[in-house]
């Protein structure tokens, strides 16, 4: 797998140019951006310096991104192709532990499973619909919540009420148990609304990547989505509703309430920005445990199915062979899930204490110092 | 309070989802491809799948609430196998229902919890940057990090496939029920050797549930002790003439505020996350019986078993807003 | 109050105290002297970050991390004799406050634990030191303290809980717990600034009141030169670290000597002396890790000469027990 390792220094060079090309690109769509921005830019500057002074932190945005690449990119570069992976292979090839030889003195870095597949490969693979997943449940879950919790922390009353108390109702569930719930029923109806929908089948085959002949599991990776996805807003928007409720005793509301602002307005412009930090470091590392409820979906067998590769499901098929002493079929998939999932705690923790100015100024007066 | 409509909600969410359900499992009831026609018109009848989905769901919930419905799969009425345990006068069949296995599992999970995180937690905040301290904030990060399977397999694999310590199959019980907390009650009855090996059996998987909210618990035990300590009326103590024992005490009771919330909040958690544990240890708790349901197609049972779960963990979040309002008198009601 | 009727109650000889934050080493007090008489109350006044808090602190050395008392002697008189309070152990001093010398805070709200009842805190207080039996005699004997601070309702006030007092209430309370043990210095860091006007009024009075009955020594910290009109014997100014003047109050408001502290009276209304115009002093408190060579005020000050770039002047008698520290006055 790639990765690259830069000198401190350089990191430094990396985010000045990094802070500039934004400028520019700023400066192009509305031209001043730069100058009224000056001690954002500057803030955001520090920030990326403090950053690249965090090594845990680094390492967690080292795997995020490493993450992503093969998500994207992992089937283009596995060793070995999709479609290879489903002949059923001479018998020699089965249980190659990790850096064990094939018949033929293939190198298999990782072994292979029952079928003699490279597991390498199968990881490769197993990357992609974990990223999609959290990634939709995010898009779509997280716009949802935090606007109920805008709007219910905003207008109060009798709104308030009612969104608060939706939200309890869902938060009343252990979310892994909701999650099943959704995610069993739902299938079959979806199923349902795509054959009788030929032209949304489609196009939703073609934004996942799926071949047509393996339509049926597309309900099945709508309908987990769509389960945590339902599991997921509530969060957001008790949280949201919490900060909306302090930030909107603050002055400027009612100053700018006063200059006639729309309510939306007020929310959007004036509320939203103030808990972005807070809000962004929650978003990160919740994407960790999305990751953590995919996989035990998938490990249960609610979740995506095969042939559509993921890891929490390549546990689930190897963990029969554990009791053999083939422990590479589930452990290895496991712990590639657990480096992910802690990569984006990293990031978020790091995310988190950048965000704070005390730490910024430190760091700030640290390397002050030293020039 | 605001328990009742919730749970009324709760109701309802689990009926949106029982309404969805694929229609006339009747068939896969009465037995299959192999069904006769009396049987299947029996099971019809039976649980009323002939009537539109607002009566069904009426029926079911009715049914469900006086424990006369039988799990098409199972045969036994649902609550029982679920909470009042399936003996029969024979001897066979279970004492406990599966939800007093979970809580089992779940509440040595939590012993784990408390035993190791909070004087971890403690000891981090009085030797605060240290290794110590380092070492615990990286244990409460890949404890969160980690798969509750994969940690589960892993001393599967150590513990019983190469070192065969622990076993991997059937549930001892005591041969009574009296508090509901299996080990108690045979500490109770005098079966000790019983009592032994439920631990045995529970010791493993229930480490893997605690695992998780180990290093969180002592994370936030040391943040909220050292906040309690930097705090302003402590200095006011030590201006006072207060000796350090009164100090600390000061301290700790109300650092214990968000320690005893986020406790609560993890005591949710495991018994949220048992369906994993328990599948992956094959424990016959409340998690597996939800799953085993849903292969089997056994609405009836998986209805319940998410009613149950949820009217759980409300329980337990009240308990929580309890014990809350009584370690902090600026919050009474 | 002259010189010759001054009996030393407590002596601070040369303080100096650094703090050492990541920005560097703030130089918080620079060599701070003052005497202060048995029965009077102390003024200590200056703007916000000059020192007084700290000077205070540093009296039973409570100065809080990553503040360090750096050298200086604070000499207590004692019946028994003199003691350097700097030199004590922890364990000693922890006995003399709370009990010899008391501490009002300025922000009751935090200083009081939110989990106990201030009946707890009074009875708490006493226990430690003695002054009761037990947490019983002392839960009574809180109820008699609250009466004489002046709270109404005492025998229910005493089971009440912070959060459910109002901000004067509190501030009686903390009052109260300063009092229990009968000190003989009260040390009271600007115990109204947090308080509205009237409750303000009402405090003031309430502690001088006290000082007169209980025989008390009062150090009074605060900002504002009304209060220190209304309530000082003495009155020492600080600025950056330093005292610049120090004097009865009627001398320092009627000829005040350290160009500061005409700056600091003419910022204000004086009923004492006719004023065309409120003026503001120009520039900013300075940057006390890297603090102005010589006299920490020259930035400042409009009869800045050579001399005070280059050495600090140190406090000299004008007039009977008034002091500045000034070239313009040192020949």
């Amino acid at each position: 797998m790639a990765e690259e390792v830069y000198e401190k220094k350089m990191l430094d060079k990396l985010s000045d140019v990094l802070i500039k090309t934004l400028a520019i690109f700023m400066e192009k769509i509305r031209p001043g951006w730069s100058i009224r921005n000056k001690s954002r830019l500057d803030e955001w500057r520090l920030m990326l310096y403090a950053l690249n002074r965090s090594t845990l932190g680094l390492i967690g945005l080292a795997i995020v991104l490493t993450f992503i690449f093969i998500g994207v990119f992992g089937p283009a570069i596995a060793p070995y192709s999709y479609s290879d992976l489903l002949i059923y292979k001479d018998v020699k090839y089965r249980f190659i532990p990790p850096g064990g030889k094939g018949p033929n003195g293939e190198i298999f870095i990782l072994g292979t499973d029952e079928w003699g597949r490279d597991m390498l490969s199968l990881m490769l693979y197993g990357a992609r619909i974990p990223l999609i997943i959290t990634l939709l449940v995010m898009v779509i879950g997280a716009p949802i919540g935090i606007f109920l919790g805008l709007v219910a922390g905003y207008y109060g009353g009798k709104v308030d009420e009612i969104i608060m108390r939706i939200t309890d109702i869902f938060l009343a569930f252990p979310s892994l148990v909701l999650a099943i719930g959704f995610a069993v029923v739902l299938p079959d109806r979806i199923k349902n609304i795509l054959e009788t929908n030929l032209w949304l089948q489609d196009i939703l085959l073609a934004f996942f990547a799926i071949e047509p002949v393996d339509a049926p599991r597309l309900a099945n990776l709508l309908a987990v989505i769509i389960a945590i996805a339902v599991v997921w807003w509530p969060g957001y928007t008790r949280m949201v509703r919490g900060s909306t409720l302090s930030i909107k005793e603050n002055i400027y509301v009612e100053a700018a309430r006063a200059m006639g602002m729309g309510s939306l307005g007020i929310m959007f412009k004036h509320i939203l920005p103030n808990m972005l930090a807070p809000l962004l470091v929650i978003m990160t590392l919740d994407v960790g445990s999305l990751i953590l409820l995919e996989a035990g979906l998938s490990y249960l067998g609610i979740g995506a199915q095969p042939p559509l590769a993921d890891w929490g499901r390549i546990v689930y098929d190897g963990s029969k062979w554990l009791y053999r002493g083939y422990w590479w079929l589930s452990l290895l998939p496991g712990f590639l899930i657990l480096i992910v999932v802690l990569g984006f705690n990293l990031l978020g923790d790091a995310l988190r204490d950048i965000l704070d100015p005390k730490v910024r100024r430190s760091i700030e007066f640290k390397i002050k110092r030293k020039r | 309070m605001t328990f009742v409509p919730t749970l009324i909600g709760v109701t309802f969410i689990v009926f949106i989802i029982a309404n969805v359900i694929p229609a006339n499992p009747a068939r896969a009831w009465a037995g299959g491809a192999k069904a006769s026609p009396e049987v299947i018109e029996r099971v019809i009848e039976e649980y009323h799948l002939d009537e539109p989905w607002y009566m069904q769901y009426l029926f079911l919930m009715s049914k469900l609430l006086r424990n006369e419905i039988r799990s098409p799969y199972t045969h036994n009425k649902i609550w029982d196998d679920l909470i009042f345990g399936t003996r029969q006068s024979g001897g066979a069949g279970s004492t406990y229902g599966r939800f007093f296995v979970s809580l089992q599992l779940a509440l040595i999970g939590f012993t784990y919890v408390i035993l190791i995180g909070i004087p971890l937690g403690i000891i981090s905040a009085l030797k605060r940057n240290t290794i110590i301290d380092s070492a615990v904030r990286v244990l409460a990060l890949v404890g969160v990090s980690t798969p509750v399977f994969w940690l589960g397999y892993l001393l599967i694999y150590v513990l019983y496939v190469k070192a065969g310590i622990i076993e991997i199959a059937g549930m001892p019980e005591p041969s009574q029920r009296l508090t509901g907390i299996m080990v108690l009650d045979a500490l109770l009855l005098g079966e000790y050797k019983i009592a032994w090996q439920i631990i045995n059996r529970l010791a493993t998987p229930a480490f893997v549930l605690g695992f998780i909210s180990i290093g969180a618990v002592a994370r936030v035990t040391r943040n909220s002790f050292l906040e309690a300590w930097n705090a302003d009326f402590i200095e006011y103590g030590k201006a006072r003439g207060l000796r350090k024992s009164k100090l600390i005490w000061h301290a700790f009771k109300n650092a214990s505020i968000p320690v005893v919330t986020m406790l609560g909040m993890h005591f949710a958690f495991l018994l949220g996350s048992a369906p994993i544990t328990e599948t992956v240890f094959s424990i016959p708790g409340l998690g597996r019986y939800l799953l085993d349901s849903i292969k089997n197609f056994d609405y009836p049972a998986l209805i319940g078993g998410i009613l149950l779960f949820a009217t759980v963990y409300m329980l337990i979040n009240l308990i929580v807003d309890i014990i809350y309002a009584f370690i902090d008198p600026r919050i009474r009601y | 109050m002259l010189k010759t009727t001054c009996r030393p109650i407590l002596e601070v000889r040369n303080l100096y105290v650094n703090f050492y934050t990541y920005a560097g080493v703030v130089k918080a007090i620079d060599g701070v002297s003052f005497t202060i008489c048995e029965g009077e109350i102390f003024c200590l006044v200056g703007e916000t970050g000059c020192g007084k808090s700290v000077t205070s602190r540093a009296i039973t050395k409570l100065v809080p991390n990553p503040g360090k008392i750096e050298k200086g002697e604070i000499i207590y008189y004692t019946p028994q004799g003199k003691i350097d309070l700097l030199k004590l152990s922890e364990e000693e001093l922890r006995k003399i406050r709370g009990k010899e010398i008391a501490y009002i805070f300025q922000d009751p709200s935090s200083a009081l634990d939110p989990l106990f009842t201030i009946g707890y805190h009074v009875a708490e207080t006493m226990v430690e030191h003695k002054t009761v039996r037990n947490l019983k005699e002392g839960l009574q004997k809180a109820i008699y303290i609250l009466k004489t601070v002046l709270i109404p309702d005492p025998e229910k006030r005493v089971k009440a809980y912070p959060h459910e007092l109002s901000g004067g209430l509190k501030q009686r309370s903390v009052i109260g717990i300063g009092l229990s043990n009968k000190p003989r210095i009260v040390i009271a860091d600007e115990p109204t600034s947090n308080l509205d006007v009237t409750i303000q009024a009402q405090i003031l009075d309430l502690l001088k009141k006290l000082r007169e009955r209980e025989g008390l020594t009062v150090i009074l910290i605060t900002h504002n030169m009304g209060v220190v009109a209304k309530m000082c014997d003495r009155v020492a100014v600080m600025y950056a670290g330093n005292i610049v003047e120090l004097g009865p109050t009627e001398r320092i408001f009627e000829n005040p000597l350290h160009p500061y502290t005409k700056g600091l009276l003419r910022a204000v209304p004086n009923p004492l002396i006719k004023i065309e115009r409120l003026e503001s002093i120009p520039g900013t408190v300075p940057n006390l890790i890297y603090p102005p060579p010589g006299c920490r005020f020259h930035p400042r000050c409009p009869y800045t000469m050579d001399e005070c770039k280059r050495r600090k002047p140190k406090l000299i008698e004008i007039e009977d027990g008034h002091y500045v520290a000034c070239w313009l006055y040192a020949g």
